[in-house]
């Protein structure tokens, strides 16, 4: 909670120090202001405190929170060197952030379903701004307007299906309706039909097939500091969201979800890879890798046992953690433009040998080759479906691993192309690099803090 | 019968963990010192070897345990509790024999690389010793998820230094052979999985006193030999292979087929015999046959390669063909006639892509047509590259014949036709040897003049493997003795749960 009220703070700090025209003081004052959240949000472990009966602080809120604040830091120190040459409204940027990060952050802690929909919100409409942030880019333009389009439609939908549980149980606290569920004998198609809305507006957050449409444009239309933070933050929240709420709710009632899940989990995993291989542009290629992770993550919430939660956290750890440092190599390479074709990894090998390796290491980390942390988070989902008997899922979730290393290994296999013109030697600053490093890092040991890792989501 | 707390064993976990790490550790020491990293490499390699040959000294060969009958130099520390993955290495008789064989034939490939310069070439030896940590992990892991790491790690180095220092088409290449070995690997993790949660855990104690069902067996069993028959590989999953050999630099390839394809059958007698003796009773003549069909295929294939180094590719198909169909006889004689052949293949393998590599870097050609007639310019390599011929092709008094006449019998044991039909391999096999030995080293002196005899570093490769050949040749007690313990426990293994599931 006092994590919550620093944040908004942090927002509204960020934004006076822009209205005052103080653009040294901004990121420092972010960074610093981001890591006592961090702290804050540290010393919150095992008090599991509830709030106004809205929020619950427990250990999965904390671990969630914790990691979408370490994601936010790490983008902010690229942004240190990124938009060096950037001079309009960066406060604003900035701010919009970590705005953005308060509703991230209810999304993990919710008791009520109000909570749920006001952090969804909270997290997009900053958004919907920040999509259209390059207010001169064409392709940034529309990307802000179908997310907008598409979120505001979504969330619509949401809000129907929370009205529709409301109108059955009378009350928005989760633990009441997880009672009511629990102690009903048959659900009226009423409330299975709010279900299934709720299900679908969180299936368009984390971009679920066939609610995916609108994430290759934007992930390629939107700034790439933006896509970023649209790959980890929020699909970290929406995924936490997501368990959190079926987990404690709808876990009675799986009989009316779960044949559904399992399709779009499946149907997610394969069109994403498929549609990944065809792409030429990095950053599209990206959202559908994304859209492929979406159905990964969505296993371990039909797996729904008690394997899952640190399933899905560690895999949305070492997916973050790896698609920052492709995204950072992404933002070396293209400059001040904002789209790169895969061919511009051509050489990259030759002058830039530690982009290089954050490259090789993400993306075989993105793959699933251990001992990255990528395939530890793969082992974990794989392992969560297992003892659930999701046998056939994990099949599926297999082939699309296998066509996964194909769209993966191509930026690797061009960087080491000696054919053509190599980019020249980039220079980045030391926060940017401090990145690129911790990244390289984080994929390679993060299997060492396993057994730390495991404990967290509680 | 000794236990193991009656008696302290020289062979310490230390050395174990040693083994493992040292090649790794001066792999990152090459990335430090580029300018020296060949001479690193080297040096690394040549302790390594010593280091093993310390290792073989202090090895007990009589120690025998109730646990994995000599298995010796144990380390067994919890790694990801959570999981149940422990760090649990050790080395019995068939992990040492493998250990021995990367560990010896790293320097010879080392040095075989001595007069190419190579770009980036602290990449290029990094990823060479990087390699050989893998490879000595996948044969001393105990549990089998840490040996799932290792094998998987095994395949990244090799794919790089294909992807970066390869020929022709490297890229489409390299990238079938990924894909192709990535996806064995995925099933054989399902499997992997799945018996985690049948026996509680990944240690291979637990898993070999697991009694599956019948259906249970057959698929696990299926699920690891995909992987495993993919990296041999068997007939039909070996069209990776002679492409990926034919664009590798040497070095690569002799990695590749000396040393990694190993993996595959040392994995059947760690895994799968033990395991899912059943499923591999009810499937060993499907197996057979597989192999067996492979080497007269490959052998025939071999015989109308133009290329060199494609017939070398070819045939060794051939010969780990014959080594797989041997396994599964699951017989004494063909357990120990694959261990030797192993390790003769290995070393004669690498003499061969090390002939290539002559070829290649004084005429920059390995066509066996623009080739011929070398023997009169360069006497002392055609004699060494006619002892490798002969041990290729399994003449008595070389190491292939030890081997090779070790499997055809324990086929014979379980079948004439697949002693028959499997010993067209010798013949096959002498045909092609002698066919590219005549077509490069005969003949008339047309497109080769000018072709310089062994320099001092290339002696220092060729020797070695004609002494292996000899030795082993001579004298292959040295196997035996060191495997002895290990098969019969091996086989035991098999019996015993056999008989105690219906």
């Amino acid at each position: 909670m006092y994590t919550l009220v620093l944040l908004s703070l942090l927002g509204f700090l960020v934004l006076f120090l822009g209205a005052f025209d103080q653009k040294k003081l901004l990121l420092p004052v972010a960074l610093i202001g981001l890591a006592a959240a961090f702290v804050l949000n540290a010393m919150d472990w095992g008090t599991n405190i509830t709030w106004f009966g809205m929020m619950n602080y427990d250990n999965y809120a904390v671990s969630f929170t914790g990691l979408i604040i370490f994601i936010i830091f790490m983008l902010f120190m690229l942004a240190t060197w990124h938009f060096r040459n950037e001079d309009s409204n960066i406060a604003d940027i900035y701010a919009l952030m970590i705005f953005s990060a308060t509703g991230a952050m209810l999304m993990t802690s919710f008791t009520s379903l109000v909570m749920l929909f006001i952090g969804i919100e909270i997290l997009s409409i900053p958004l919907y701004i920040l999509a259209g942030s390059r207010r001169l880019n064409l392709s940034s333009n529309e990307a802000s307007l179908k997310y907008f389009l598409m979120g505001a439609f979504s969330s619509g939908v949401l809000l129907f299906g929370i009205t529709l549980v409301f109108g059955v149980c009378n009350s928005f606290d989760l633990n009441v309706i997880s009672d009511y569920v629990n102690n009903t004998e048959s659900t009226p198609l009423i409330f299975n039909a709010g279900v299934m809305m709720i299900l679908i507006g969180l299936a368009f957050k984390i971009g679920a097939v066939p609610f995916h449409f609108w994430s290759p444009d934007v992930y390629q239309g939107a700034p790439t500091m933006i896509t970023a933070f649209m790959a980890t933050v929020v699909k970290t929240a929406a995924i936490a969201s997501f368990y959190r709420l079926f987990d404690t709710c709808f876990s009675g009632i799986d009989g009316v979800w779960y044949q559904i899940v399992w399709v779009i989990s499946v149907v997610t995993i394969l069109l994403g890879n498929i549609s990944a291989v065809m792409q030429n542009e990095a950053k599209r290629m990206l959202a559908w890798s994304g859209v492929a992770n979406a159905g990964y993550l969505l296993i371990p919430i039909m797996a729904l046992n008690e394997t899952s939660a640190s399933a899905l956290f560690y895999y949305s750890a070492a997916y973050s953690v790896a698609s920052i440092t492709v995204f950072a190599v992404i933002m070396a390479l293209s400059g001040v433009k904002n789209e790169l074709p895969v061919d511009n990894f051509k050489g990259l090998a030759k002058n830039n040998p530690l982009l290089t390796t954050a490259l090789v290491v993400s993306m075989f980390s993105l793959a699933g080759i251990p001992p990255l942390a990528g395939f530890f988070g793969k082992y974990m989902v794989f392992f969560s479906a297992f003892n659930s008997n999701l046998i056939v899922a994990v099949l599926f979730a297999i082939a699309g691993s296998l066509i996964g290393v194909y769209y993966y290994l191509r930026p690797v296999v061009y960087a080491f192309n000696s054919e053509g013109q190599a980019p020249d030697k980039i220079q980045a600053n030391v926060a940017f690099n401090l990145v690129i490093f911790s990244g390289i890092f984080l994929s390679l040991f993060l299997a060492i803090f396993q057994n730390f890792f495991n404990g967290l989501p509680g | 019968m000794q236990t193991p707390d009656t008696i302290t064993l020289p062979l310490t976990g230390m050395i174990t963990v040693a083994l493992l790490a040292f090649p790794f550790i001066s792999g990152l020491l090459c990335l430090f010192i580029p300018k020296q990293a060949k001479q690193v490499a080297l040096v690394s390699t040549l302790i390594q070897a010593i280091l093993t040959a310390y290792a073989i000294y202090l090895f007990n060969i009589n120690y025998r345990s109730g646990f994995l009958a000599n298995m010796q130099g144990i380390v067994d520390q919890p790694w990801i509790t959570q999981l149940g993955v422990k760090f649990f290495v050790g080395l019995d008789g068939i992990s040492m024999l493998m250990v021995i064989l990367t560990n010896f034939l790293l320097p010879l490939i080392v040095l075989s690389t001595w007069n190419r310069e190579f770009k980036q070439s602290s990449l290029f030896y990094f990823l060479m010793l990087f390699m050989q940590s893998a490879l000595v992990g996948v044969f001393i892991s105990l549990d089998v998820f840490l040996y799932y790491i290792f094998w998987e790690l095994a395949l990244i180095p090799i794919y790089f230094i294909v992807l970066i220092w390869g020929g022709e088409n490297r890229i489409r290449i390299t990238f079938k052979f990924f894909i192709y070995t990535l996806s064995g690997s995925l099933l054989m993790l399902a499997a992997i999985i799945w018996l985690y949660l049948q026996a509680g855990s990944f240690s291979i104690g637990d898993l070999y006193n697991l009694r599956l069902d019948l259906s249970s067996q057959r698929w696990v069993f299926w699920a690891f030999f995909a992987a495993y028959a993919i990296k041999i590989p068997l007939l039909p999953f070996h069209s990776w292979q002679p492409d990926i050999y034919t664009t590798a630099p040497n070095a690569g390839a002799m990695l590749l087929s000396g040393i990694m394809l190993k993996m595959g059958i040392y994995s059947i007698l760690r895994w799968i015999l033990p395991i899912t003796p059943q499923a591999v009773l009810a499937y060993a003549d499907v197996a057979i046959i597989m192999a067996i069909v492979g080497v007269v295929y490959a052998s025939w294939i071999a015989i109308g390669q133009k290329d060199f180094k494609r017939m070398i590719a070819w045939s060794s198909i051939a010969h780990v063909g014959l080594i797989t169909a041997g396994v599964f006889t699951l017989t004494q004689v063909g357990f120990q006639g694959a261990l030797v052949q192993m390790v003769a293949h290995g070393v004669n393998v690498v003499g061969l892509f090390f002939v290539a590599e002559i070829f290649l870097s004084r005429l920059n050609t390995t066509q066996m047509e623009n080739l011929g007639g070398i023997r009169q310019l360069a006497p002392v390599f055609a004699s060494t590259f006619l002892i490798i011929t002969f041990a290729s092709a399994a003449l008595p008094l070389t190491n292939s014949f030890v081997g090779e006449f070790l499997l055809l019998n324990a086929l014979y044991e379980t079948s004439y036709w697949y002693a028959a039909i499997g010993g067209l391999t010798v013949i096959l096999g002498a045909v092609y040897m002698l066919r590219a030995y005549k077509a490069t080293m005969l003949g008339d002196v047309q497109q080769v003049a000018g072709f310089a005899d062994l320099s001092l570093s290339e002696k220092m490769v060729l020797f070695p493997v004609v002494a292996l050949i000899v030795a082993l040749g001579v004298y292959p007690q040295f196997i035996f003795n060191l495997t002895d313990e290990s098969v019969k426990f091996l086989l035991f293994q098999i019996d015993q749960h056999l008989a105690t599931t219906h």
